[in-house]
């Protein structure tokens, strides 16, 4: 449904994307996960057609962006980053102004109004003037319009800045609704955002996609993060030949904390939990243990640990 | 999307403190034409005599960049332009819309010049000096040159996110096309080739011409020539920073 291959976006001075390749099936929740400034806008701006890559191809729904821009346009809802809206107008009066753009009139427009004024939870504020409402309605309206046409691939750039959590958990629910029926590309820097609602992830740094995993692919590897904590009794070279025994253990770092105890942070090799080994490997030493314990690794840690090596690479570079 | 551009006119306080200004400027030049007039005999048709007035260019160079102030640069500095831009519309009918939006908006801004002649029109004895063709002359002379000063806007809306460098630019470009106008007086040779570009670009010749009923080709030509030359350049614009 959206192809990206090499994608490259130049401006005067600085890259903003660079050798951009991806891609997302039909019917899939993809998540556009980077700090700010990584590119993630730039990219929906490029698929969305608003701006033209320096090099590079992109096919959303079976369109070329660059050869075929209105064909892209009559396929895609996109709600930009901050949502602009037309302050002035009313509820219904903007999404009606909307779909006459795009082509839609009379009793089907009218209809298709009141099925996503339901589905956006919006029916009691159809009349209100949109500048007069919260930030909350105002984004329910941004996705109200970017489904109005039944569009096949929905674009929301950054949809639940500005939040609260309330309305975040609701937005999100209603995210969740449109992946029923439509591709949805979200771009966010929250990550329990992607990590909820995603089956596919993409992860971008200074214009560089650092990931571009399935969630299942993705959890694997947050999964190989996977540590142990242990504060024990023992003698530093023993200790570091009893891990190098075990065969789950990764790389682990050992430290003195005075009183015999060290205190070792060990790396699972595989994910998989390390505290009944070590626990044994203890117990058959007879080693006092003053402290086990497992850190769970989030997708936090995965995304730190990925932009920290970019951060690097590029610092080489 | 016409229909939006002309609502936001109709319906915002920018579009009627506008019409108040136009408005008010009407009234003063009409009242100044009076006076002057007043139980004298005319030696010249009303159109042109309110045409004397001051009152008539600052009208014109007043409201164009006024009304085209608003039409790129507002959606710009809002985001509502990538938003519109991703709809399946094109620059062209974008830019049609806008232009044509003001165009008409700025078309009614004189309607109460037109209904106050047509009242006036009652107390001459001859009817030479109000006739059909001499308003229908002016009407079009008025709306061209309004023509090409809100293209000359729309141009500069289109460049900034800022209404008000938008409306600054479009009124320092618009004033200097006006000055155009009394450059031919300062030169020294008046039958030389730079008088005749000078007099072909004097927004006044071509006024003038209008408001006595005169419709002249060559007029007609150098507005739609240059309203389409501004608009092309303003849809270029959009088209490169697509």
């Amino acid at each position: 449904m959206i192809q990206v291959e090499q994608l490259t976006k130049r401006y005067a001075g600085h890259t903003a994307l660079k050798q951009l390749t991806f891609a997302v099936d039909r019917g899939k929740v993809a998540g556009f996960l980077g700090p700010n400034g990584a590119g993630k806008s730039t990219t929906m701006r490029i698929l969305s057609t608003f701006m033209p890559a320096t090099s590079g191809r992109v096919v959303m729904a079976g369109f070329d962006v660059n050869r075929k821009p209105l064909e892209v346009r009559r396929r895609i809802g996109y709600m930009p980053e901050n949502n602009p809206l037309h302050l002035d107008m009313r509820v219904e009066e903007y999404l009606r102004f909307r779909g006459g753009l795009r082509n839609m009139g009379g009793l089907a427009l009218r209809k298709r109004i009141t099925e996503v004024l339901e589905q956006c939870d919006l029916v009691e504020v159809r009349r209100k003037i949109i500048g007069q409402m919260s930030k909350g309605y105002r984004q329910r309206v941004g996705v109200a319009d970017a489904i109005l046409h039944r569009p096949e691939v929905i674009m929301l750039d950054e949809p639940t800045i500005g939040l609260d959590p309330h309305q975040i958990r609701l937005f999100r629910k209603m995210i969740a609704s449109l992946a029923e029926n439509h591709t949805v590309l979200l771009s966010t820097h929250i990550l329990s955002e992607v990590e909820i609602l995603c089956d596919h992830i993409l992860i971008l740094q200074g214009g560089r996609l650092l990931a571009n995993d399935t969630r299942a692919d993705i959890q694997r590897r947050v999964g190989s993060l996977t540590q142990c904590l242990l504060e024990v009794q023992a003698p530093w070279e023993i200790l570091s030949e009893a891990l190098h025994g075990v065969e789950a253990v990764g790389d682990f770092e050992i430290s003195d904390q005075g009183e015999g105890f060290l205190s070792v942070r060990v790396n699972s090799k595989d994910g998989s939990d390390l505290r009944p080994l070590l626990y044994e490997t203890c117990r058959q030493k007879g080693w006092l243990l003053r402290e086990l314990t497992r850190h769970q690794p989030s997708l936090e840690d995965l995304f730190v640990q990925l932009t920290q090596l970019g951060h690097q690479g590029q610092g080489q570079r | 999307m016409f229909r939006r551009e002309l609502g936001i006119f109709l319906s915002s306080l920018s579009g009627y403190v506008i019409m108040s200004m136009v408005l008010f400027l009407i009234g003063l030049s009409l009242l100044t034409v009076i006076l002057a007039y007043n139980g004298r005999a005319m030696d010249a048709p009303l159109t042109e005599a309110f045409y004397s007035t001051p009152f008539f260019w600052f009208i014109v160079l007043l409201s164009c960049p006024a009304i085209t102030m608003r039409s790129f640069a507002h959606e710009k500095a809002t985001g509502t332009y990538e938003s519109l831009m991703t709809t399946p519309v094109t620059s062209l009918q974008v830019l049609g819309s806008k232009f044509a939006a003001c165009w008409v908006f700025y078309g009614m801004l004189w309607l109460p010049l037109w209904l106050m002649m047509i009242w006036l029109g009652q107390f001459f004895s001859d009817p030479g000096y109000l006739d059909g063709g001499i308003v229908f002359g002016t009407a079009l002379g008025v709306l061209l040159v309004g023509g090409l000063f809100l293209a000359i806007g729309c141009l500069a809306s289109v460049l900034t996110q800022s209404q008000l460098i938008a409306a600054m630019m479009a009124l320092t470009l618009e004033t200097a096309l006006f000055m155009l106008s009394f450059v031919i007086h300062l030169l020294p040779d008046q039958s030389g080739w730079q008088a005749t570009l000078f007099e072909h670009l004097s927004l006044f010749n071509h006024m003038s011409d209008f408001v006595r009923g005169i419709l002249d080709g060559s007029h007609l030509a150098f507005y739609l020539c240059t309203i389409t030359f501004c608009l092309f350049l303003t849809w270029r614009w959009v088209e490169s920073r697509k």
